[in-house]
């Protein structure tokens, strides 16, 4: 799947499977290190997008308070 | 020969006489106004009439209240019944019998009634309530919904009307700062033809309904006694039906005109009316400003808890990957001590194989060579036997003949030189 397109909730459900594949023993150790890299980039993802989203909606806020 | 004819004057004297003879001093009288004059000296003329059942009339007089008695009895009713006497009225009149020969026939009212007046008009107000109930139009204007922001108000009042600038300054001078459009639609507010006033201003108001959020009827200042208009059917059918809620601000104390009756709301007065929009506007206003806060609260949260969702799911993922590493190395250190111990005893017992075989290899090496040695030794005892010099020291001998030992004694002629070997020495010979 392509990472730019992936929305916020799919990202999350994504690292949460990772983390539970991890939790219980069912991932490889040849597969742990992508897949680390590839949750951490997920959350790093979901991260931005949170900030942009919470920028946003400050903003928007700010000038609904504002009219 | 009968009489000789009578001049006018002498017929109608007599009418007079006879009125005047036969008629008591005074009757109370029912009857209805058709039709009230006042004129310049303020004698008021009326026409009385009684009215069948279905509406012929059916006793007709003119009727007057001289100026003197008109100055009493009109405050006197209108400050019972709150409405002037007008045409439609019904009355109950003290009234004497008049004749004048050029007058003609009329009835002096000399007193009145007023609480007859107010039961009829009581009773004429519930019919017509009655009626608008029963065409099922009563409750029509008061089932529209109010707008949120009634911002274009369409007034009905009369230009000159106090009631209206008091509305309009209301209005415009909110604290809050909302800005209503207000549009007069004038009317005359009283007397008779303020029901078809009012009623063509309505129709005025519902050509631009599209444009207009609320109909505001406004009279304020004028006579108490003027109200009568509000209790009319027709208008009060046009305000029923109206499309836009209307709002009266008729501006009276006591019972509620029709008009009230039936609009979406009654308010007492026109700065009432005023004060209801601008509550209005200020109620949308309180709504809109805690929707904004529950919203902002509510988006704020959620951001929140995606945040500490994200972080969980970040604490969580170190320690768990962490977890899994070190179970990993612990199963290679497992798999190393394993390793190491089954090499460690597999070289144990292999060097035990070798010790053993090492031992063995001695044991057998030795009593092999003892059996080789024991074999050697037989042998070198058959050896011994078969010594040639043993042999020969025993009597044997050995003759060799051309360096060879000879065996056979044909294998040799006469006088050859051979040789024999003892055992302690050669001897030479010759053959024969």
């Amino acid at each position: 799947m392509n990472k730019k397109n992936l929305s916020y909730s799919e990202a999350v459900s994504s690292i949460e499977e990772i983390l539970h594949q991890i939790e219980t023993g069912e991932m490889d150790i040849d597969e742990l290190a992508s897949k680390v890299k590839q949750a951490s980039e997920l959350l790093k993802l979901c991260k931005g997008k949170l900030f942009e989203t919470e920028k946003e909606i400050e903003k928007i806020l700010k000038e609904m308070g504002n009219e | 020969m009968e009489n000789p004819p009578l001049s006018l004057y002498q017929l109608l004297d007599q009418v007079k006489s006879v009125v005047k003879n036969n008629m008591a001093s005074g009757y109370w009288l029912v009857a209805e106004i058709s039709e009230l004059k006042v004129n310049y000296s303020g004698h008021c003329y009326l026409e009385l009439i009684e009215k069948e059942t279905a509406g012929a009339i059916k006793a007709k007089a003119r009727a007057t209240i001289w100026a003197s008695v008109f100055r009493m009895l009109q405050p006197y009713f209108e400050t019972t019944t709150r409405a002037a006497l007008s045409a439609g009225m019904k009355v109950m009149v003290r009234v004497s019998v008049e004749f004048h020969e050029v007058y003609g026939f009329s009835l002096n009212i000399t007193d009145i009634e007023p609480s007859f007046t107010l039961g009829e008009m009581a009773k004429q107000k519930q019919e017509i309530i009655n009626r608008l109930i029963s065409e099922g139009v009563f409750e029509m204007n008061k089932a529209l919904v109010l707008p949120a922001l009634p911002r274009n108000v369409a007034v009905i009042s009369s230009r000159t009307a106090a009631g209206f600038g008091d509305f309009e300054n209301q209005l415009n001078s909110n604290p809050y700062g909302y800005r209503f459009y207000i549009k007069l639609f004038p009317a005359v507010m009283q007397g008779e033809e303020a029901e078809a006033s009012i009623i063509a201003a309505l129709d005025k108001i519902y050509e631009k309904d599209d444009f207009f959020d609320i109909v505001v009827i406004i009279r304020g200042g004028g006579s108490q006694s003027e109200l009568s208009c509000f209790n009319n059917y027709w208008l009060a059918y046009n305000i029923c039906q109206f499309p836009l809620p209307v709002l009266t601000g008729i501006g009276h104390e006591q019972d509620e005109s029709i008009a009230d009756l039936v609009a979406h709301t009654k308010l007492k007065t026109p700065t009432a009316a005023a004060e209801f929009l601008i509550g209005r506007f200020h109620e949308a206003d309180n709504a809109i400003n805690q929707l904004t806060l529950a919203f902002t609260e509510s988006v704020t949260d959620r951001v929140e808890e995606e945040k500490t969702r994200l972080d969980r799911i970040w604490l969580l993922l170190k320690p768990v990957v962490k977890e899994h590493l070190s179970d990993s190395a612990g199963s290679l250190r497992m798999h190393g001590v394993r390793l190491q111990g089954c090499v460690e005893r597999r070289i144990l017992k292999e060097t035990g194989v070798l010790n053993r075989w090492v031992d063995n290899v001695g044991e057998d090496s030795r009593k092999f060579l003892n059996r080789k040695l024991h074999a050697l030794e037989i042998l070198e005892q058959r050896a011994r036997y078969l010594d040639p010099f043993i042999i020969l020291k025993r009597g044997y001998s050995v003759t060799y003949y051309n360096g060879k030992a000879l065996k056979d004694p044909a294998a040799i002629a006469g006088n050859e030189m051979i040789e024999t070997r003892l055992s302690e020495g050669m001897l030479k010979s010759k053959t024969i």
